[in-house]
């Protein structure tokens, strides 16, 4: 009987779980804008896979597979919660071979949550070292990887020991993909609020959650700077309304400053915050702007963390 | 763990373990001993098998974490034992347990393990170029990683017996710990049932790792293979010990749960005696916090008693394993393990859509309809899912699912 009241509570929490969201990651919540995973969302993706001969000489050696958020580490193993936290939707792989040269290549089409998330998981991976080309919305070649994302989707593509041949072939495989996704997307535009000088390029990036190891941090941004032989690093985190924010900025004060000692009260920019000294990352300042938080971590010195924020904040605005 | 265990004996298990672990823990850890700074609470610790390395019983699974300093926060509060993969965010998450080990000068006294993925550079085991592949992407996370050597190298994601077995990669291995690359050589499996004893057989692996959580507890065959593996000299870690974790629980787990199920999920793990250590994957601070706790105590604590001892928990946990036997119990041909999913979709991941997508892709006649008109479900589980009362709640939220 008990089992019997239990049923419609459970199933009636799990619609109001669905529909009642703290509104503090309603950003990374809102529904996909790309259809749900299902068997027409696996016709769409299989169809985005190099056909036969679409490049030349490549056909597919191994059966496409798909693969949802569920069963995603059997593909990829542990790597799958990584792609979860991004809002992973479905997957398609499947491996090619180029008529007489004997190249193998596997191509891996990820379809995120939205254009912000495939902007997010490629950001993450992304290694600044490798030799960005023209695919997609961006892209990188290197090692054994080109990997490029383009709308919802990220791409992967992946062969063993290329050589330079072999490399320009897998841009066309990236290509053949990239003329399929219609949708563009575009980087997140708050990655235009962080100021240019010394900025690293390819840095940036989007962070869904537990920013800076911090759970009450979500929707982050991020970017790498270098001043001499100093990097440092900025982070903007949106939350969804100024008190949340006001609230956060004092748990990270109160994370920060464990005796209470090592910080101070800034009162600008914005609403201002407060700077000091992290264990880890050196000189530390953190203010809030409305619903904004942006933190300056390892600056050469307090100044140029303050000139930071104070740039970020005024574009902000 | 004996899916027959009465309540009282599965909470009463853990005074045992704690015994054995306290004797244990009264070798004086060497990598503790080294530390500077970490905390003065006892902590746990077990001997990791052949490798004679004692480590504390809870380390840092850092596979899905960028924020360096949760490195520096484990070290400080007593963790050892950082784990990672080339394969992680395309080589980045090693990149910054490199420089992260780097910047704090404490190399020697951590215990540090990286796994390599061949599917991940396109490469099967069998693959001719198995141990080439094998030997480049180990070189690179030594690059990446900016040491000459790791601690222990695993194979990564090995799902069966012929895959261990396969001669390059174990070539690669061997060549590893020969030229000083490795201290020790792992495996790491989501078939712990049938790699584990394979790799004892080989004889050639130090340590094992292995998915092992609460949702698993009726897996005999596991929970066999890792007493045997342990026996048999292997040391044993235990990875997905949190079933998911708060923000997204298994599955077979309901889909909010208490703060405090993290501590019970993984005092739980660790309860098991032939496992030496455990890696969850952290993300966040308060989380090395949350998991530190557990390596100074095993004692469950009255909410956690509660939470694994909840029978409901338990009976959700019994997740339909897709085998299909049930299928030919039911007299009208119902497509049973569709409508397990479609009911795990509907109650666990609260996904009504999903649900609903699953049931209408079944015939009616393989679906609910019949249902409706038996008066109770005549399918049995080999598994003990309870499937008469999954199907009556799926039936009785028919309107919820627009059906």
């Amino acid at each position: 009987m008990k089992r019997l009241v239990l049923i419609p509570l459970i199933l009636a929490a799990a619609v109001f779980d669905a529909c009642g969201r703290d509104q503090t990651t309603a950003r990374n919540e809102t529904p996909a804008a790309v259809p749900q995973a299902g068997a027409a969302a696996s016709r769409r993706l299989f169809a985005m896979l190099p056909a036969a001969n679409q490049v030349q000489g490549w056909t597919v050696s191994r059966a496409p597979q798909s693969y949802t958020a569920d069963n995603l580490w059997e593909a990829i193993d542990g790597a799958a919660d990584g792609f979860v936290a991004y809002g992973v939707q479905e997957v398609v792989t499947a491996n090619y071979k180029q008529a007489g040269t004997g190249n193998e290549a596997a191509v891996e089409i990820y379809q995120m949550k939205d254009a912000l998330n495939a902007y997010g998981k490629y950001s993450e991976e992304r290694n600044t070292d490798y030799r960005f080309i023209d695919v997609g919305n961006e892209a990188y070649s290197g090692g054994t990887s080109l990997n490029f994302w383009k709308g919802a989707y990220y791409v992967k593509i992946t062969s063993f020991q290329p050589n330079d041949a072999l490399a320009q072939e897998m841009v066309k495989l990236a290509r053949s993909v990239a003329a399929k996704v219609s949708e563009t997307g575009t980087e997140p535009p708050e990655l235009s609020y962080f100021p240019k000088p010394n900025q690293i390029p390819h840095t940036s990036r989007y962070l869904p959650k537990d920013v800076l190891g911090q759970t009450y941090f979500t929707n982050g941004f991020e970017a790498r700077y270098k001043a001499g032989t100093k990097e440092s690093r900025l982070v903007l985190i949106v939350l969804d309304t100024p008190a949340r924010a006001q609230e956060a900025i004092a748990r990270y004060r109160q994370s920060v400053s464990k005796d209470g000692k090592n910080t101070r009260d800034v009162p600008t920019p914005g609403e201002g915050g407060f700077a000091g000294k992290d264990r880890f990352y050196g000189t530390l300042a953190a203010v809030r702007h409305g619903k904004h938080i942006v933190v300056a971590l390892g600056t050469v010195d307090e100044e140029t963390a303050r000139k930071q924020l104070a740039q970020i904040a005024d574009n902000i605005k | 763990m004996n899916e027959k265990t009465s309540r009282r004996e599965f909470l009463a298990t853990p005074l045992r373990c704690v015994t054995a672990a306290g004797l244990l823990g009264a070798i004086v850890p060497s990598l503790l001993a080294q530390s500077r700074g970490s905390r003065s609470a006892k902590i746990l610790t077990r001997t990791l098998g052949k490798t004679r390395i004692s480590l504390p019983i809870v380390g840092l699974g850092f596979m899905n974490a960028d924020a360096p300093d949760l490195i520096q926060h484990a070290y400080e509060i007593g963790m050892r034992h950082v784990d990672t993969a080339a394969f992680y965010q395309n080589g980045r998450n090693e990149e910054i347990v490199g420089a992260t080990i780097k910047k704090m000068g404490v190399r020697d006294s951590v215990v540090i393990g990286t796994k390599v993925y061949l599917r991940g550079v396109g490469v099967s085991a069998r693959d001719p170029q198995a141990r080439t592949a094998f030997r480049q992407v180990a070189e690179a996370s030594l690059k990446r990683l900016q040491m000459d050597h790791v601690d222990i190298l695993s194979y990564h994601s090995v799902d069966s017996a012929e895959d261990l077995r396969a001669e390059g990669p174990l070539q690669a291995l061997a060549e590893f710990k020969k030229e000083g690359k490795t201290r020790f050589i792992g495996v790491s499996t989501h078939q712990g049932a049938v790699v584990l004893p394979e790799a004892v057989r080989l004889g050639l692996f130090d340590v094992g790792l292995v998915p092992i959580n609460y949702t698993m507890a009726s897996n005999k065959a596991l929970l066999d293979a890792i007493d045997q593996a342990a026996k048999a000299g292997m040391g044993i870690v235990a990875m997905k010990t949190q079933a998911g974790g708060l923000s997204r629980p298994d599955r077979a787990l309901p889909k909010v749960l208490p703060p405090h199920s993290q501590t019970a999920l993984l005092k739980w793990v660790l309860q098991h005696e032939s496992i030496a250590t455990a890696i969850p994957g952290v993300t966040a601070h308060d989380q090395l916090d949350q998991n530190i706790t557990v390596a100074s105590s095993l004692e469950y604590t009255a909410d956690e008693k509660e939470f694994l001892g909840d029978r409901a928990l338990l009976a959700q946990a019994q997740f339909c394993q897709q085998c299909g036997q049930c299928r030919p119990d039911c007299p009208h041909g119902v497509d049973i393990p569709t409508l397990m999913r479609s009911h795990m979709y509907a109650v666990q991941y609260a996904n009504l859509d999903l649900a609903r997508s699953t049931l209408a892709c079944l015939e009616t006649s393989k679906g609910m309809t019949p249902c409706a008109s038996c008066p109770s479900c005549k399918a049995v589980c080999r598994n003990d899912v309870n499937i008469a009362a999954k199907i009556t709640q799926l039936v009785s939220s028919r309107r919820l699912l627009a059906l």
